[in-house]
């Protein structure tokens, strides 16, 4: 247990090979770490500043 | 419906990754005709996102919303939401991008919003081209 919420349980175990599931409650979001890492990147390449709407306005459909 | 969310003060409750200390983004529609806004950030100046309406670029676009996002804006109908793309500008602005895997869904009901991660298994990416090029078929 994590906490008084969170359970990681190992839902396989086959030779070498481990399956780890967890179980949360459905407030808590849940992400692989990889998959974190790209949307944040994504995130801090596309942010923008306010200076930026003027050239913005210009922009066709 | 984004038309109505003008000048609006959404709440996105730190759900932005990378800028979990934000919460409050005003949404401001670019033009009336365009499917762009703008969410500025309230709590940092520097911060702020080129969005769009996805739906105008890939009518095709779809995916479900987990449990655990649905709880965290309160959505109860489907009428309540709007999904936004954030943007990443390109020069020139033809080669941008959108993020398709972690949409922006607000309930416009009571303006909470998140940045809502798809499951790996969907089939978009964190950088879809808005515009496509139609490839001729030339039988090349």
């Amino acid at each position: 247990m994590i906490g008084n919420d969170i359970e990681i349980i190992i839902s396989a175990v086959d030779g070498e090979q481990v399956k780890i599931g967890i179980n949360a409650p459905s407030s808590i979001n849940i992400l692989r770490k990889e998959i974190f890492e790209t949307v944040q990147q994504s995130n801090l390449e596309a942010v923008t500043g306010k200076f930026n709407l003027q050239k913005l306005r210009k922009i066709q459909k | 419906m984004l038309e109505q969310l003008h000048g609006k003060e959404i709440n996105f409750k730190g759900s932005v990754l990378g800028f979990s200390e934000l919460n409050k983004f005003e949404l401001n529609v670019i033009d009336a005709d365009t499917p762009y806004a703008f969410l500025q950030s309230m709590e940092d100046q520097d911060v702020g996102f080129l969005v769009s309406v996805p739906f105008a670029f890939e009518p095709e676009y779809s995916f479900e919303i987990d449990d655990h996002y649905k709880e965290t804006i309160g959505i109860k109908k489907p009428e309540d939401v709007l999904v936004l793309s954030i943007i990443t500008i390109q020069e020139p602005f033809e080669n941008s991008t959108m993020n398709l895997l972690a949409p922006l869904v607000i309930n416009v009901s009571n303006c909470l919003g998140s940045q809502v991660v798809l499951p790996p298994r969907c089939p978009y990416s964190t950088k879809e081209p808005l515009f496509k090029t139609i490839s001729i078929e030339s039988g090349k």
